[in-house]
């Protein structure tokens, strides 16, 4: 578990490295935020998943919503 | 309305790469799935599933390019909140956003659940993922150009793979294996006919590629080309499948296609037998490419959802979302079966399909467009 996470955090360190500077040196600063915003996002999931914690799963949001229109297609349709 | 129009010069395709691009996308994830998926529902009668499937489609991509033709210079997130006004247009925006994210990590697993289970089980899933999305990565950064020569290259070398590979077979193929014809009526027909339907759907990613190609008066054309040709290599795929296994054969294997390659006999050419290695590797690079795509779809929408000038700076970020995503999402490739065949189709309809039609017609009916006349 805490290798994942300390992979997981390098991970993150290389690409703000290879990004930031040059983000900074053009002075693009709507781009940096938003930037960051992903870069929080991408850090919750994936961290949320190395240490176990519940963070909502959007795939089984969409299941959920999904698989019972399938089965009600699948009802009409079947002999 | 002097914001919208392309975010800055990412250069300019030709409608035929355009179509190169539509094919090679849904081809590399059709034929591997299409097979199993449809043969399940429909049985014998899956190549008529896929006759419909091919009309559901023609009419799918008929639907973007009439949409796209309203706003020749901008991308459907662009253009949302022109149509249903700032916030509901910023919302639908985000679905198509979200739509390409979408597929690219489920392009991740498949691609890390077909490389586990048929071909080097003891490597983590986790690794091809990242292979497979810092290749997408590098070619992103690359920008639209070079993704679609890469396309065009790779796409030869599939097709004449698949037609090298179903001529192998053809004389394998048992044609009673497809009797009796309409068995159970249209219903399972129309039943099996959802999931190809769904994938000669993403043919629509043209509304993000619209505006960067050069002769657009040939988009209606060549969109229906690349449909023609997804028909006529989808039903190679399920009837070489069916024809030489049978219908029930064909929906037990994870993956026909494959299955249909290693059957290859051939005693005069014994060198041709066996032809999975040769599939595989075209395999990845089209699993590259649709990745590539609906990476670059997803990460240009992104730049043009938040306004930014640039969405290179975007690309790490969205990949390591990506990945954190796909990983998350289904745990084994039962589960990843179950939802490629029953939700995945359904949602990528509503997005391509529901979604495109609904904005086409409130366009339509609020008369907004930026096209000179």
């Amino acid at each position: 578990m805490l290798l994942n996470v300390l992979l997981i955090l390098t991970g993150f360190a290389v690409i703000i490295a290879i990004e930031l500077p040059r983000l900074l040196r053009q002075k693009l600063y709507r781009e940096t935020i938003a930037f960051f915003v992903l870069i929080a996002i991408g850090i919750t999931l994936s961290l949320g998943q190395a240490l176990q914690l519940p963070i909502p799963n959007v795939t089984k949001g969409i299941e959920a919503i999904t698989r019972p229109l399938f089965k009600a297609i699948e009802k009409i349709l079947s002999p | 309305m002097g914001e919208v129009g392309p975010m800055r010069e990412e250069g300019k395709i030709s409608a035929y790469q355009a179509m190169v691009y539509q094919v090679s996308i849904v081809l590399a994830t059709a034929i591997l799935f299409v097979p199993a998926i449809t043969a399940k529902h429909a049985k014998q009668d899956a190549w008529i599933s896929v006759i419909i499937a091919c009309f559901f489609g023609s009419l799918q991509v008929y639907t973007a390019v009439s949409l796209a033709r309203r706003f020749p210079d901008a991308s459907v997130v662009q253009y949302a909140p022109l149509i249903l006004g700032k916030v509901p247009g910023k919302v639908v925006g985000f679905v198509y956003l979200f739509y390409f994210f979408y597929v690219g990590y489920f392009v991740l697993q498949e691609f890390s659940a077909l490389m586990c289970s048929s071909y080097m089980p003891r490597t983590p899933p986790i690794v091809f993922m990242l292979v497979l999305s810092l290749l997408a990565v590098y070619a992103a950064y690359g920008g639209l150009e070079v993704i679609c020569r890469m396309s065009s290259i790779v796409l030869t070398v599939v097709l004449a793979t698949m037609v090298l590979v179903v001529l192998l077979i053809i004389k394998d193929i048992k044609i009673w294996r497809f009797l009796p014809a309409l068995e159970n009526g249209l219903g399972p027909i129309l039943l099996g006919a959802i999931p190809p339907g769904g994938w000669f759907g993403e043919t629509a990613v043209l509304l993000m590629l619209y505006p960067f190609i050069d002769n657009k008066e040939k988009v209606v054309k060549t969109s229906f080309l690349a449909i023609l040709i997804l028909f006529i290599a989808m039903e190679m795929v399920v009837i070489g499948a069916v024809g030489l296994v049978g219908p029930t054969e064909a929906a037990c294997f994870l993956f026909p296609t494959f299955n249909m390659a290693r059957l290859i006999k051939l005693e005069a050419l014994p060198i041709l037998e066996r032809q999975d290695a040769l599939f595989m590797m075209i395999w990845v690079a089209g699993m590259l490419i649709k990745l590539t795509t609906f990476f670059f779809a997803g990460v240009l929408g992104l730049a043009q959802w938040l306004n930014v000038k640039d969405y290179r700076p975007l690309i790490l970020p969205s990949m390591a979302i990506m990945m954190a995503l796909a990983v998350q999402a289904w745990e084994n490739i039962a589960e990843l079966f179950a939802f490629s065949g029953e939700v995945f189709p359904l949602t990528i309809i509503f997005v391509n399909f529901i979604i495109t039609i609904f904005l086409l017609i409130t366009a339509g009916i609020r008369h907004i467009s930026t096209r000179k006349a």
